[in-house]
């Protein structure tokens, strides 16, 4: 049985998962995913990102300004193949866990 | 602004900093820019990720099964092998903390003992206690002001004697209102409390017990409820027993015995016999305490009660009453004259066991940065076998929790062998500490417990984290060589051990000194071949006439036994009570500010003798100085300055028309303390009290000179004196000395203590500064070899090793003699004749201290320059 993964490395898994973003773009992608419960800063997000590099599920993607905020140049960063099956293992673990909460009736 | 965060930067590892510090301060800007996060929530926010990198904790691994249990109890095994592998450093460690642990828990004991919680009682916060004792009718007119408090209660401590079996004990007694127990919240061990029903004039006697009483001497057996006990003469019937741990009102009071407060005309005799006692406003005898009533403040209830307390005591002069303030009774429990000094006194102590436990960390830091850098290759290895920073730094931690829980425990054992000694020492006033209530109790463990988690954790998270650094390249190309030199921070850790050191040695020398100077110090007595012996008659309800009869015969019989030069009864022992009394002086004009006080006591012709107090002018107090004859006395050198420039001989002292001529001048003598200043007394001949403020029924004390050996001379005192009467209550028969000893006490135990904890210092230091200097000759050990290879002498090879070693001790010592000096400011009020900055005492310690680097690093420096050039270099 797999260890759940933290909170943190699911919201930045999730974010990633359609598109490559850099770090503010991870931010924004997190708060809009949660409807803002869930802020993350940015030392929280870095701390993440590093460790999410060195286990290779996210790699990082290519460096480039971003048309929507100002011309300063930004790393963007991208799923891995590794970092999906994690993702998907952990939401299949939820998923489990949410059935097995509407059994129950703990959950609607 | 841009760059604000810029400096939170540096919290992170510099590695961290240089990959991802361009996008954190990138995203940051942004984020502040658009008002997604708040400034407190972006500092938290980088702080604690900080302290994640730094931890190396929350990795992202790759799970497999994990169990936590077994997880640690492989962690324990590992560590228990690890600390046996290194038996030296292990023992090192654990006497180091288990003596640093085990002192601050004993004297954690002592604080919480005396200024934490001297009164056993429920929510002692909401205790207050009257300044000063009432008068009994005041106190039923306190009771009254239910409004303020839930309850007042009325105490007065005396003595009284008690048979068991045939013997006669003195036994301190509390004579308490009904409602002392429920007012206090103390529950009774056994039986029933003392009850307001019980609190009625001329009602059935019934008592309570102390806990230690019923303990030691009952046995403890529920049989003893309902039992009669013989006291002060009566029968009286034992109804309960008080809750474990309470001992009285006041700090050192443990009575043994606890009464109804109407029970006192019943068993005294002389003054407290009169029923009068509860009607006269005049009478002051009733110590009052009472409990708050919730949301009422002290002062609230101090402005409410002064005002009952002028309305009940009218003012008979212009002087105006002083105002009644109540204290709390934490505060006055430590009593009203020596409560500062005991307070001083206990802080002091404690000072010295933080610095000593300060001590024992900077060289348990020492040992473990020594440690870390030799396990650097087994960190290596184990990092390039596959584990993580965050186990490694955990299994380390865990390494260091054991070896604390272990010294903890050791430490709970100092600390019961240290309260046994304390317990033969008084406090500042005269209190015994083995009075106290100083068990090992929850409050002492819990200290215990958390000073060795702390230290564990602190001491685990420092290796920890430098394992957990561990680069795994460099230390296995090193081939596993334990080398980066950490000198500056070792020889930083031995200069403070020194400068610790210096302070616990300075602080020990100028005890020791103040101690030789006050054993030598002119008491104006001398204790040498005198004994004591005290009788309470009023104990056994005699009168006035049958205690007379008492004191001589017995003081015939004593001074008729062989080698006894001398023997008389006096009121008081001098060093151990004090009697004053206002006086007025003919042809001295004293003022109302500052009237004549004197202390006084009666004692008979040869007192001075047998006490040993010279004669300085006039004559001594003869038999023909009775009741019948004029009224004499005696005063000190310190009182004849009540008549400048005239001789006192012939001059007369008293008040109203109760004169005395002053027929005898003699040395002064100490009363409370060494180096007080000299004390103006008076003497009146023990057989002219009629017209005094004293009895003889209250109590007096035999002074008896031998010319032989004391202890065979108390034995035979002791003997002679119960066979005049086997019911009189004796107590105290000992030599003279042991009542001084009390003045030196403060001294004593500064010596004792400061020196015990001065050399346990000095001896780490020492160790500490050997460390240094070996560890740095073992790195240098090619450097040496080459240089010696080179030609250099070995003169010069000892005298660089030497520098490692001493240059730290003697930064230590200045940085010491700063905070030494500004340390002994606290010991002040208990040195005598010594100032707390004596150079010569810093001078020496200095010295000392400096000797010793010299010679620990003397060692590994000899050795070094003994390196064969040729073997240092093919080694490496």
């Amino acid at each position: 049985m797999r260890k759940p993964l933290t909170p943190a490395i699911v919201h930045i898994l999730l974010a990633l998962a359609d598109e490559d973003r850099h770090g503010y773009g991870i931010m924004q992608e997190v708060a809009r995913l949660t409807e803002g419960r869930v802020r993350m800063g940015p030392g929280t997000l870095y701390g993440t990102i590093k460790r999410l590099l060195a286990a290779r599920f996210i790699e990082e993607a290519d460096e480039r300004p971003d048309p929507e905020l100002d011309d300063e140049r930004r790393r963007y960063y991208r799923l891995t193949s590794a970092g999906r099956r994690a993702l998907e293992s952990e939401t299949s673990r939820v998923a489990a866990l949410l059935a097995a909460a509407r059994a129950k009736k703990v959950y609607p | 602004v841009k760059r604000r965060p810029a400096f939170l930067l540096y919290l992170f590892p510099r590695a961290f900093r240089h990959r991802y510090g361009r996008e954190l301060l990138q995203v940051t800007h942004t984020a502040r820019q658009r008002g997604d996060i708040t400034t407190l929530a972006l500092v938290a926010d980088l702080c604690g990720a900080a302290a994640r990198e730094w931890l190396g904790v929350f990795s992202v691994s790759h799970p497999r099964g994990r169990n936590l249990m077994q997880d640690a109890i492989r962690d324990l095994r590992h560590a228990t092998r690890l600390l046996i592998r290194t038996p030296g450093f292990t023992l090192a460690a654990i006497v180091t903390l288990a003596l640093a642990i085990g002192a601050n828990t004993a004297i954690f004991g002592l604080v919480d003992a005396t200024l934490l919680r001297p009164v056993h009682a429920r929510q002692p916060e909401r205790l207050v206690a009257w300044p000063w004792s009432s008068s009994y009718p005041d106190y039923v007119e306190y009771t009254k002001r239910t409004d303020l408090f839930e309850g007042v209660l009325g105490w007065r401590s005396d003595r009284v004697s008690v048979s068991v079996d045939g013997t006669t004990d003195l036994r301190s007694a509390a004579f308490v209102s009904g409602n002392a127990f429920s007012v206090l919240g103390v529950k009774p061990a056994a039986g029933r409390p003392l009850l307001p029903s019980d609190d009625v004039l001329n009602g059935p006697l019934v008592a309570m017990l102390s806990y230690d009483e019923w303990r030691n001497r009952f046995g403890g057996a529920d049989s003893i409820i309902g039992r009669p006990l013989e006291l002060n003469g009566r029968s009286v019937t034992i109804v309960g027993v008080v809750g474990e741990g309470h001992r009285g009102i006041a700090l050192g009071e443990s009575p043994s015995i606890y009464l109804p407060i109407t029970a006192i005309p019943q068993l005294q005799t002389g003054f407290f016999a009169q029923p009068r006692i509860y009607q006269s406003r005049n009478l002051v005898w009733v110590n009052v305490v009472a409990r708050l009533r919730q949301g009422v403040t002290r002062e609230q209830a101090s402005a409410a009660v002064d005002v009952v307390y002028r309305m009940a005591n009218p003012p008979t002069t212009d002087e105006p009453l002083e105002r009644l303030a109540l204290a709390s009774l934490t505060t006055q429990a430590l009593g009203k004259q020596h409560g500062d000094s005991i307070e001083r006194f206990v802080l002091l102590l404690m000072g010295v066991v933080g610095l000593t436990l300060l001590i024992g960390c900077a060289s348990l830091a020492n040992l473990l940065l020594a440690r870390s850098a030799s396990r650097r290759p087994e960190v290596g290895v184990r990092l390039a076998m596959g584990a993580t920073p965050a186990q490694i730094a955990r299994q380390m931690i865990f390494e260091h929790l054991v070896l604390a829980a272990i010294a903890g425990l050791s430490g709970i054992a100092v600390a019961s062998l240290m309260l046994r000694v304390l317990s033969l020492y008084q406090l500042p006033g005269g209190v015994s500490i083995d009075r106290l209530d100083l068990s090992l109790g929850l409050p002492m463990l819990t200290a215990a417990a958390s000073l060795s988690a702390i230290t564990g954790v602190l001491f685990g998270s420092l290796p920890a984290w430098r394992a957990a650094r561990t680069d795994v390249l460099t230390t296995l190309r090193d081939h596993g060589r334990a080398d980066t030199p950490q000198t500056g921070l070792r020889s930083v850790l031995v200069a403070a051990q020194v400068a610790l050191s210096l302070v616990l040695l300075t602080g020990s020398a100028l005890f020791l000194q103040s101690l030789l100077r006050a054993v030598a110090a002119p008491l104006g007595f001398d204790v040498s071949g005198v004994i004591t012996a005290s009788a309470a008659p009023s104990a056994a309800r005699y009168d006035a006439a049958r205690a007379r009869a008492f004191y001589d015969e017995a003081k015939q019989r004593v001074r008729h036994l062989p080698g006894i030069t001398a023997a008389a009864w006096s009121s008081l022992i001098p060093s151990n009570g004090a009697m004053l009394a206002q006086v007025d002086v003919e042809g001295y004009q004293a003022t109302a500010a500052s009237p004549i006080t004197l202390h006084f006591s009666y004692v008979e012709p040869e007192y001075f003798l047998a006490a040993g107090i010279r004669l300085v002018n006039g004559r001594p107090f003869s038999a023909a100085d009775t009741s019948g004859s004029a009224p004499v006395a005696i005063i000190s050198r310190a009182a004849a300055r009540y008549w400048p420039g005239r001789n006192p001989l012939g001059g007369r002292i008293g008040s109203g028309d109760n004169w005395r001529t002053v027929v005898g001048v003699v040395e002064n003598t100490t009363v409370s303390r060494l180096g007080e200043d000299a004390v103006a007394y008076v003497y009146f001949p023990f057989d002219q009290v009629s017209r005094g403020p004293w009895s003889a029924a209250e109590g007096a004390h035999l002074f008896v000179r031998t010319s032989g050996d004391v202890s065979a001379a108390l034995a035979s005192v002791a003997s002679q004196l119960r066979s005049v009467d086997p019911q009189m209550p004796l107590h105290d028969i000992v030599p003279f000395a042991t009542h001084v000893r009390g003045l030196v006490m403060p001294q004593q135990m500064g010596v004792t203590l400061l020196g015990a904890f001065g050399v346990l210092a000095l001896g780490l230091a020492a160790i500490g500064i050997y460390g240094v200097a070996a560890y740095v000759s073992l790195l240098r050990t090619r450097e040496i070899g080459i240089r010696l290879a080179l030609g250099a002498e070995a003169r010069h090879v000892r005298q660089l090793v030497l520098r490692q070693g001493v240059l730290p001790a003697a930064l230590g010592i200045v940085a010491g003699v700063g905070l030494a000096l500004w340390a002994a400011r606290f010991a002040r009020a208990f040195l005598y004749e010594v100032s707390p900055s004596d150079p010569v005492t810093f001078a020496a310690v200095a010295t000392a201290l400096l000797l010793v680097a010299a010679v620990a690093s003397w060692l590994p420096a000899r050795r070094a320059a003994r390196v064969d050039p040729a073997g240092a270099l093919r080694a490496q």
